[in-house]
């Protein structure tokens, strides 16, 4: 099967439906298919990586920490839009530190999380073969 | 006149809601950010144009179960905002005259 750049757009919050789990499902499901699979969060979506964040206290899922294990899937392109964040008052400090060995560089343990401009991520939305949105 | 209570459970990038609420509110009223709602009482978004709800002159609470839940910590909230749990959500209900649940 060939491999297709498929880039996984999240822009919802983590706790207001299902549509974050099943965004993280699909992504498992297509790294498992040895796709070429990037995540980015938007708008709202960013809401969906940060740090402290005790659903078990309203009784929904923990999507923050099933994000950690991405890095086992081989998913290490993790992209946030800048201006998401800065936009809600959050900065690079209020997220979770998602990590990754990086086969490029000796296994090394490296940080997958990558923060990028609008500008420069809607040119990334070009790059891909496959954009699904959630 | 009835006093009203307000409730809002989405974010206001999501809905909506939040600003059809503010636009109809009156004083003696009260607006209760609830589930999603509570993303409303971070600081930085409080004070957004759009929101302003540093101008409110009604009572303005959220549940403190959902911001624990999204990772919202207490110090990153709008001073406006007074935390209340579920049971006190409750007692809010009986104490104004209609509940307005924006959906």
């Amino acid at each position: 099967m060939a491999t297709k750049k498929i880039m996984y757009v999240n822009r919802v919050t983590p706790h207001g439906g299902i549509t974050a789990k099943e965004s993280l499902d699909v992504v498992l499901i297509s790294a498992a298919f040895d796709q070429d699979v990037a995540l980015a969060f938007i708008d709202d979506g960013v809401y969906q990586l940060l740090k402290g964040q005790e659903p078990e206290k309203t009784g929904s899922r923990h999507v923050a920490k099933s994000f950690a294990a991405l890095g086992d899937y081989d998913v290490r392109k993790i992209y946030v839009e800048q201006e998401s964040l800065t936009e809600r008052g959050l900065s690079e400090a209020d997220l979770v530190d998602l990590r990754h060995e990086n086969p490029e560089d000796d296994y090394r343990d490296t940080a997958s999380i990558r923060f990028i401009s609008r500008e420069k991520l809607a040119r990334l939305f070009s790059r891909q073969d496959v954009l699904f949105t959630f | 006149m009835m006093t009203i209570l307000h409730t809002v459970n989405h974010s206001p990038d999501s809905s909506d809601q939040l600003r059809a609420c503010l636009s109809r509110v009156l004083p003696d009223s009260a607006i209760i950010l609830y589930e999603d709602g509570v993303y409303a009482a971070l600081d930085k978004i409080a004070k957004r144009p759009d929101i302003e709800l540093q101008k409110l002159d009604c009572k303005l609470y959220a549940v403190r179960e959902d911001c624990e839940a999204r990772g919202l910590q207490e110090a990153a909230l709008c001073k406006m905002v007074t935390l209340i749990d579920y049971p006190e959500f409750v007692e809010l209900v009986t104490q104004y005259d209609v509940v307005q649940a924006w959906s």
